[in-house]
């Protein structure tokens, strides 16, 4: 019997092989970017938002401080703009040195009108005519001062007082300044603590300021005069961005 | 010229590509068989740094939050400070130098948050505080909390918090100093959280 000596099962064989390694290898990579882009490309956050909650957080703070000092009992009332004016430019000199040490650009700019032409915030959650109507100022109180000043009214509007037993619902119907001290809060809610809440504050504007202590003996302040803006424009070599928050004063 | 029909050159072609496949797949192999830790640079390096980053920021913007008529309580620790620098000794943060006195550690809201998150996870950790100086121009950066140098993966996280007169910083923080005596504003101070495995 001779020997035929042919090779071209044995290329078939070796052809096979190389394909179906080079299959798995294709498999296995592609597996892989899959996995890796999953894994890290996904989850890498974007620390640029941080940096914009903070700035929208202290530049809200630091115009709320402002306005604060400068209408504090003593100071000079013709001088309550320039003196806030003063501050804010003071601290958005200072905030660009901190910001730039982080290769961020920041400049503040800000927006008094309302308190210029003295109109008032809604009383709805964020004070502006579109936010929240009826919401809830403050809950576990134990003793309280209200002092509402409201200027125009659209009725509905009132201020609920809510206790576990009872209910006071305090109306308005026209533009009036009144006080309501705990005594009274007592005298209809029965027991303590309770809760204060508005409702329809976009029927309303005005100014509130409610001081007192909560159930546990911490003392709370909410207070609402105006609604200002500020304007943060902040940017960086591939982010910018354009900002303009309401900010409620004096607190 | 003869053409000569020899399938022999082919075939060691085909035998070296088949060859070099399987040196291929060994040297696959033995990486992926190579240890990982989290400070090999890599992908999966990107998201252990991620989650340190998102980790030191929920732990700065928990002290920062404050209701209104407040200080947030990581404003407060910064007025309480004293301008020393701290080291974390596998107990507490005890002054730097001067460890002999338990009085002289810090004991803050920055310090118990750190120690029920960063300690307890071995996260090794620095805080840094930038600010102005009061020439109005320059950049102060003191060390709180000094855990030694960082690694080359360390995450920093920043928060900036202003202080106002009204405040009554530390007066003993000679460093930190009013850089507008005209107006409320006292400082504007970056506190800055590193973290690095070990």
């Amino acid at each position: 019997m001779g020997i035929i000596e042919n090779e071209r099962a044995q290329f078939m064989l070796l052809a096979g092989f190389i394909i179906a390694i080079g299959l798995v290898i294709t498999t296995v990579m592609l597996n892989n970017i899959i996995f890796e882009s999953n894994m890290a490309g996904e989850a890498g956050g974007d620390p640029i938002k941080y940096d914009l909650v903070n700035l929208m957080s202290i530049s809200g703070d630091e115009m709320k401080s402002a306005y604060r000092n400068v209408t504090a009992p003593g100071q000079n009332p013709a001088l309550k703009v320039s003196n806030f004016t003063k501050q804010m430019q003071n601290f958005n000199g200072n905030l660009s040195l901190i910001y730039a040490l982080h290769g961020e650009c920041v400049n503040l700019s800000w927006d008094i009108s309302n308190w210029n032409t003295t109109r008032y915030a809604n009383f709805t959650e964020n004070g502006t005519a579109n936010g929240a109507r009826n919401w809830t100022i403050i809950e576990n109180v134990k003793d309280s001062n209200i002092t509402v000043n409201v200027t125009t009214i659209s009725p509905p509007f009132n201020i609920s007082i809510n206790s576990s037993t009872k209910s006071w619902q305090i109306n308005f119907t026209a533009p009036q300044n009144i006080t309501i001290n705990s005594a009274q809060i007592i005298a209809n809610v029965s027991v303590t603590p309770y809760t204060i809440s508005f409702m329809n504050g976009a029927n309303v504007s005005g100014r509130f300021n409610i001081t007192g202590n909560t159930s546990n003996n911490k003392p709370f302040i909410r207070a609402r005069d105006h609604i200002l803006n500020t304007t943060i424009l902040f940017s960086t070599s591939d982010t910018r961005a354009n900002i303009t928050i309401p900010v409620s004063v004096p607190w | 010229m003869v053409i000569v029909f020899d399938e022999k050159g082919q075939m060691h072609t085909l035998e070296g590509v088949a060859a070099a496949t399987i040196m291929l797949l060994v040297i696959v192999y033995a990486i992926d068989a190579t240890s990982m830790t989290p400070l090999t640079s890599s992908t999966a390096n990107v998201h252990v740094e991620t989650e340190l980053q998102v980790l030191g920021q929920d732990i700065l913007g928990s002290l920062d939050y404050a209701e209104p008529g407040y200080n947030s309580n990581l404003t407060n620790d910064i007025l309480g400070w004293n301008g020393k620098e701290y080291i974390w000794d596998g107990t507490s943060y005890m002054e730097k130098g001067n460890a002999s006195y338990s009085q002289n550690n810090l004991t803050n809201n920055l310090t118990n948050s750190l120690k029920y998150t960063l300690i307890k996870q071995g996260i090794a950790h620095s805080v840094e505080l930038t600010f102005l100086a009061n020439d109005g121009t320059s950049l102060v950066t003191q060390k709180m909390i000094d855990n030694g140098n960082p690694s080359d993966n360390a995450v920093i996280v920043s928060r900036k918090i202003a202080l106002h007169n009204s405040d009554h910083p530390n007066a003993s923080n000679i460093q930190l100093t009013d850089i507008d005596p005209s107006t409320d504003l006292y400082n504007i101070v970056d506190v800055k959280l590193i973290l690095w495995r070990m």
